[in-house]
C-alpha cells in the first residue's frame, strides 16, 4: 500500500528484482521441499498426462486391473483416424476464431468498465457495480433457454456473434481491471485533465500504457475461459463443421447410446489443450506480474 | 471539478459493458425470474402461480440434501484449494532450479476442458479398472470404494475439483506475493522476527484483498460446477453428490419444469450474493482497520 | 499494447468474415434445405450422406445437410433449440426420449405424407412407439436390446457348458445367478456385468421387473404397478447382484459410464455380460473372436429385453415438413435400411429384413440373436417409456433404484417411492 504513494513510474511492472533478491541458498531443508514440490507438481499433471497416454494407446482405454504408466504399444493411429473422420482441423480453427474475438472484446470492455468504476465517482456507480455482479450469481442452467430466445429475437442465430456477444460482457473480468485500475495514480489523470486532454485521449495513452500487466491477465483468463466454454457454444452452433473443440467432443461421446471411441477422442483432447499451453507460456511472466500490478496486496 | 464531460465520461467507459450485459445477461435474468412465478414447461403458457414454487422448495427434501451436499463440497473445497495455493506460492516465490516448469506443471489443470477432465477423473478413481486402485493393488494396498461409497464419493468429488482450482489460487497469490515491498520484510528479518511471524504480521494483512477476490471468485466457481460431477457420479451413489446446480438442471431440463427451476436459480442467486455482500463488508471493515 | 489489440481485432474480424462467408447457412436460391441431426458415429454418418445423396439426385430442388448431434445433455440442447423454433428439421432420438416431445408438439405427425400402410413391415410393439394418438410421428430404424455374454474361457474352467441357443430356453434367474456365482469363484472379482449407462438410463432394468411378471404401470399408464409383489421381488433380486458381490458397485444405475459392462467383461473381471449390441465394437478391439459368445437374454415368469434403438422424426422447427417426410420414407425404405444397418452394424427394425441380406462383417451369428430377441421386448413396457413423463419417471426410477441397489434403502421402500414419484408426476 505504502509503496504507491509515491511510485508515480508509469511502468507499472511488478518490482520483477523482488523474487531474484532473495539469493536461494538451497539447504538440505530446502531440497526436501523442493524434492515434495517435484513430486507434488507431477501429481497433479498426472490426469493431464493420463489424457496422453490414453491418445497413445491402442482401443483407447487401459483394460485391465494391471497397472501401467505407459501404454505397452504406444500408437498414433488414435489421432490418425481422429483427422480422418473428423473435421478436427476446422474445430481448431473455431475454437481460436470464437475464443480470440471474444477476448478481444471481452477484454477492451472489461478495461473501459473497470476504468470507469475505479477511476470515477458518479451516482448510481455503486448500484451499477453491484449489478454487474448479478450477473455472475444466476445459474446459466436457468437463463439458457431465455438467452437463446433473445439472441433469436436479435437475429444473430447462425452467425458466429451468438456465440461470442453473449459471453464477452464478463463481470469478472472487470472486477480484475477494477481492482488494477484503483492503482492508477489520480494525480497523472487530473494533470492530464488539466492540460485539457479529452478522457478517451487520458484513457489511450495514459491508462492503457500503463495495464500492459493487466492485459496479459485478461487475456489468459478469458481466453482459457472461452476456448472451453462448453454450453452455450452447445446451443448456438449448429452444423458440424461450425463447432468448437468443446462441443465437439462432447458430440464423440455419449452414455449408453453408442460406444464411445475413446482414443480419438482423448487424441483431439489432447491437442485442444496444446494452443492453451501455448498461450499460458507466453503471458506467463506478464501474468504473474500482471496480479502483482493489479495491487491486490 | 465535475464538468459535463466528465459527468459523462463514467457512463461512456461503462456503456459497451453495460449494453452487453443489459442485453445477454439481464433480459434473461428478468425473464428467469418472471418464470419463478410461474409453472409453465418449456413450450407453451405458463400458469401464474405467485410464490408456489418457493414454497414447494421449501418443502421439497431433495432441494434441502442438494444444498446441504452444495454446503459441504463448497467449505471442502475453497478453503482447502485457497490453502493449498497459498502454500505453494509461499513456496515457489523463492528462486529454485526448474521453478518456470513447476509453476506450469502446477497450473496445467487449468487448461483441460471441464468435460475431459471429468471423464479422465472417472476413468483414474474407477473401482475396478481405474490407475489409482490399480497402483494401490501393486502395493498390496485394499482397493478404495472412490466412486462407489456414498461417503468417499463426496470426497473425491471435493478431490477431483481442488486438483482443477489449486493452479489458480497459487498464480494469484504468486503475483501478490511478488508484490510484497521487500525492504518491509527486511525490516522485520533484522527485528528478529521469525518467518512464521513475519507473515503473520506483514504478509498476510497484506494479502487481505487478493484473499476476498479469490474467495468470492472460488465460492462462484465451486457452486456452479456441474460437468465434473454430472459425468463422475451422476449425483450419485444415491443423492450423495448431488448439488444444487445438478438439481437445477434436472428440474428444468430432464423434467421439464422450467418454472420451478427458475425458482430454485432465484434461490441460488439470492445465496451467493448475500454471501459475496458480506464478503465485501467484511472486506471494508478490515480494510478500514488496517 | 493498444497496438497490438487492434491488430487482433482486426484478424479476428477477417477470420470470423472468412468463417461466416463459409458457414453457408442459406440455401441456394429456390432450393429447400432440410438439415439432418445424427449421433456422431462415423460409419454412420457416410451412410446418411449416402442416402441424402441419392434423395438429392432423385429430387434436384432438395439440399440435405448431414450434421452431428453435440453432446452434453440431450433434452436440454434439443428443448432450448425446440423454444425458439431452431431445432434440426431431422432428428435421431432414442425412443425413451422421444414420448415427451411428440406430447408437446415438438415431432410432427407425417401420417399425411407416408405412403399407406408404411408401418405394415415393421413389428407393431416398435412401431406403436411412434403411432401415437391418431398419428405417425417419426419412423423407428433400428433397434438394440440385451442379450447374455459370456466368455468361453470363464465357462470352461468352471466347467459350464451354455444353454441352448434359443430364446426360449435362454437361462433363468436362478440358473443365471448359480452360474454367475461359479464365475465370480473363477474370475476372482466379480460375476457379470450390466450394460447400465448412467441415469439416464434406468429404463434398462424395466425388462427384469416385465420378465418376473411385474409392470411399472397399469394400462392407463398413469396408475403405478410396481408396489405389488412381482415389482418388490424384482428389485430384491436385482439388489441381491451387489449384495453377494455378483455385479461390480460401480455398474451401479448411476455409477456406471457407458463403457463400464464392457470394460469389466473385456478384462475378465466379469465372466458374463448383459448388454446390447454397442458393446460389439469394443469387443472387437479388445478380444479374439474366439474368447466370446452369446446366448439369448436370461428370462423367468416371461421374457423380456430392453427396448432401445432411435427414431426418426421431422421436428416442429421444419418449414418443409412434407419434403422431410418424404425423404423420411426414403430414407427407411428397405434397401436404404439394410445399407444403413450394414454400414454401422445395426439391428433394423423392419421384419422383412434378416441378417443374411444384410451381411454383416462382424459376428453375425450374434446379430441374428438380437434380432430374434426383438419380439421378446414388451409391448406394454415401450408404451411406458414412450408416454409423455417418462423423463421424469425414469429419474425417479434411477433415483430409488439405485439407492435401493446400494443397499441404503429396502426393496420394498424403493418400490414406495417409485410408486409415489410417478404419481406425483401425473397433477
Amino acid at each position: 500500500m505504502t509503496s504507491l504513494v509515491h511510485d508515480t513510474r508509469p511502468a507499472l511492472e511488478a518490482p520483477a528484482a523482488a523474487p531474484a533478491a532473495r539469493r536461494s541458498r538451497m539447504t538440505p531443508g530446502r531440497w526436501v521441499v523442493w524434492a515434495l514440490l517435484v513430486g507434488g507438481a507431477l501429481v497433479m499433471a498426472f490426469p493431464v498426462y493420463w489424457i496422453l497416454v490414453t491418445a497413445l494407446t491402442p482401443g483407447g482405454q487401459s483394460r485391465s486391473g494391471e497397472f501401467y504408466l505407459w501404454p505397452s504399444e504406444p500408437t498414433l493411429a488414435n489421432f490418425a483416424e481422429a483427422f480422418a473422420s473428423q473435421p478436427v482441423g476446422r474445430w481448431i480453427v473455431n475454437s481460436i476464431v470464437i475464443a480470440g474475438i471474444g477476448t478481444a472484446i471481452t477484454v477492451i470492455v472489461a478495461l473501459m468498465a473497470g476504468y470507469a468504476f475505479a477511476k470515477f465517482s458518479f451516482r448510481g456507480r455503486g448500484v451499477l457495480f453491484g449489478a454487474f455482479l448479478v450477473t455472475i450469481v444466476v445459474p446459466a442452467q436457468v437463463t439458457l433457454v431465455p438467452s437463446f430466445l433473445v439472441v433469436v429475437d436479435l437475429h444473430l442465430v447462425d452467425t458466429i456473434w451468438a456465440v461470442i456477444l453473449p459471453r464477452a460482457g464478463d463481470a469478472i473480468a472487470v472486477f480484475i481491471a477494477r481492482q488494477f485500475m484503483l492503482k492508477i495514480p489520480d494525480a497523472l489523470l487530473e494533470a492530464a485533465r488539466i492540460d485539457g486532454a479529452g478522457e478517451l485521449a487520458i484513457f489511450r495513452r495514459i491508462v492503457l500504457p500503463m495495464s500492459g500487466p493487466l492485459v496479459g491477465v485478461l487475456v489468459i483468463l478469458a481466453f482459457m475461459g472461452k476456448w472451453n466454454d462448453f454450453l452455450w457454444p452447445l446451443v448456438t452452433l449448429q452444423g458440424t463443421e461450425n463447432l468448437t473443440l468443446a462441443v465437439a467432443l462432447s458430440s464423440m461421446q455419449s452414455s449408453g447410446i453408442f460406444d464411445n471411441p475413446w482414443g480419438p477422442i482423448m487424441a483431439i483432447a489432447f491437442l485442444s489443450l496444446l494452443p492453451l499451453l501455448v498461450v499460458f507460456l507466453v503471458f506467463q511472466r506478464t501474468f504473474v506480474q500482471g496480479i502483482a500490478s493489479t495491487g491486490l496486496k | 471539478m465535475s464538468t459535463t464531460r466528465s459527468r459523462l465520461a463514467p457512463w461512456l467507459f461503462v456503456s459497451p459493458g453495460l449494453v452487453l450485459l443489459i442485453v445477454f445477461s439481464f433480459v434473461p435474468i428478468v425473464a428467469a425470474v418472471v418464470l419463478s412465478f410461474q409453472q409453465v414447461a418449456v413450450f407453451g403458457q405458463g400458469t401464474w402461480v405467485g410464490g408456489g414454487n418457493y414454497a414447494q422448495m421449501a418443502g421439497d427434501p431433495l432441494f434441502w440434501t442438494s444444498i446441504g451436499n452444495t454446503a459441504v463440497f463448497t467449505i471442502g473445497t475453497v478453503p482447502t484449494s485457497m490453502a493449498i495455493g497459498l502454500l505453494l506460492a509461499v513456496l515457489l516465490n523463492r528462486a529454485m532450479p526448474g521453478r518456470a516448469l513447476i509453476r506450469a506443471l502446477f497450473f496445467l489443470p487449468m487448461v483441460a476442458a471441464g468435460v475431459v477432465v471429468a471423464v479422465i477423473m472417472a476413468w483414474i478413481f474407477n473401482g475396478d479398472y481405474g490407475v489409482l486402485n490399480n497402483l494401490l493393488a501393486a502395493l498390496g494396498l485394499p482397493r478404495v470404494p472412490w466412486l462407489t461409497s456414498p461417503d468417499v464419493a463426496m470426497l473425491t468429488f471435493v478431490l477431483a475439483v481442488v486438483w482443477t482450482r489449486i493452479g489458480f489460487c497459487m498464480v494469484i497469490y504468486l503475483g501478490a506475493l511478488q508484490a510484497v515491498p521487500p525492504e518491509l520484510v527486511e525490516a522485520m528479518t533484522v527485528d528478529g522476527a521469525g518467518r512464521w511471524t513475519r507473515f503473520r504480521r506483514l504478509i498476510w494483512p497484506l494479502l487481505r484483498p487478493t484473499t476476498f477476490v479469490l474467495l468470492v471468485v472460488n465460492v462462484v466457481f465451486s457452486l456452479q460446477v456441474f460437468d465434473i460431477v454430472y459425468v463422475l457420479t451422476g449425483g450419485g451413489p444415491g443423492f450423495a453428490t448431488t448439488v444444487l446446480i445438478q438439481y437445477i438442471f434436472r428440474t428444468a431440463f430432464t423434467n421439464g419444469e422450467m418454472g420451478y427451476a427458475s425458482a430454485i436459480g432465484v434461490v441460488f442467486a439470492l445465496i451467493l450474493l448475500g454471501f459475496t455482500a458480506l464478503q465485501w463488508r467484511a472486506n471494508r471493515r478490515a480494510e478500514e482497520v488496517a | 499494447m493498444t497496438r497490438a489489440l487492434s491488430r487482433r481485432a482486426f484478424l479476428g474480424g477477417a477470420a470470423a468474415a472468412a468463417v461466416l462467408a463459409g458457414c453457408g447457412t442459406d440455401p441456394a436460391p429456390g432450393k429447400i434445405r432440410l438439415r439432418l441431426s445424427t449421433w456422431n458415429i462415423a460409419p454412420d454418418l457416410v451412410s446418411y450422406r449416402e442416402i441424402a445423396d441419392r434423395y438429392q439426385a432423385l429430387h434436384p430442388d432438395v439440399e440435405i445437410a448431414v450434421e452431428v448431434t453435440p453432446g452434453g445433455d440431450f433434452n436440454q440442447w434439443l428443448t432450448t433449440r425446440l423454444a425458439a423454433d431452431r431445432a434440426p428439421d431431422l432428428i435421431r432420438i432414442i425412443p425413451q426420449q422421444f414420448g415427451r416431445y411428440v406430447d408437446t408438439g415438438g415431432m410432427v405427425d407425417i401420417s399425411p405424407w407416408l405412403p399407406p400402410g408404411y408401418g405394415d413391415d415393421y413389428r407393431e410393439n416398435f412401431w406403436s412407439i411412434v403411432a401415437k394418438d391418431g398419428g405417425i410421428h417419426g419412423i423407428p430404424q433400428h433397434t438394440d436390446n440385451f442379450i447374455t455374454f459370456y466368455r468361453r474361457d470363464v465357462l470352461e474352467r468352471i466347467g459350464v457348458s451354455p444353454p441352448p441357443d434359443a430364446v426360449d430356453q435362454a437361462w433363468t434367474w436362478s440358473e443365471f445367478l448359480d452360474v454367475a456365482r461359479e464365475v465370480k469363484r473363477a474370475t476372482g472379482a466379480y460375476g457379470f456385468s450390466v450394460g447400465f449407462g448412467g441415469v439416464n438410463n434406468a429404463y434398462r432394468w424395466l425388462p427384469f421387473l416385465y420378465m418376473h411378471g411385474g409392470r411399472l404401470v397399469e394400462d392407463d399408464l398413469v396408475t403405478p404397478a410396481i408396489e405389488d409383489d412381482a415389482g418388490v421381488e424384482a428389485l430384491e433380486w436385482t439388489r441381491r447382484w451387489y449384495a453377494e458381490g455378483l455385479v461390480s458397485l460401480s455398474n451401479t444405475v448411476k455409477g456406471s459410464q457407458g463403457d463400464t459392462a464392457t470394460t469389466l467383461f473385456a478384462t475378465g473381471q466379469a465372466g458374463l455380460m448383459l448388454n446390447n449390441p454397442t458393446a460389439l465394437p469394443t469387443l472387437q478391439e479388445s478380444l479374439p473372436e474366439e474368447a466370446w459368445d452369446t446366448r439369448y437374454m436370461i428370462q423367468d415368469v416371461g421374457r423380456a429385453s430392453d427396448c432401445g434403438g432411435n427414431v426418426l422424426a421431422v421436428t416442429s422447427s421444419c418449414k418443409h415438413p412434407e419434403v422431410a417426410a418424404d425423404f423420411l420414407a426414403f430414407l427407411n425404405n428397405p434397401e436404404n435400411t439394410v445399407a444403413f444397418c450394414r454400414g454401422g452394424g445395426w439391428v433394423p427394425v423392419r421384419e422383412s429384413i434378416d441378417v443374411d441380406e444384410v451381411g454383416y462383417s462382424y459376428r453375425p451369428d450374434t446379430v441374428a440373436r438380437f434380432l430374434a430377441q426383438q419380439e421378446t421386448v414388451p409391448a406394454d413396457m415401450i408404451a411406458v417409456e414412450t408416454s409423455p413423463r417418462f423423463n421424469v419417471i425414469n429419474q425417479v426410477l434411477g433415483d430409488y433404484l439405485d439407492l435401493c441397489l446400494i443397499g441404503s434403502i429396502t426393496p420394498r421402500e424403493a418400490a414406495a417411492s417409485i410408486a409415489e414419484g410417478i404419481r406425483n408426476v401425473h397433477h
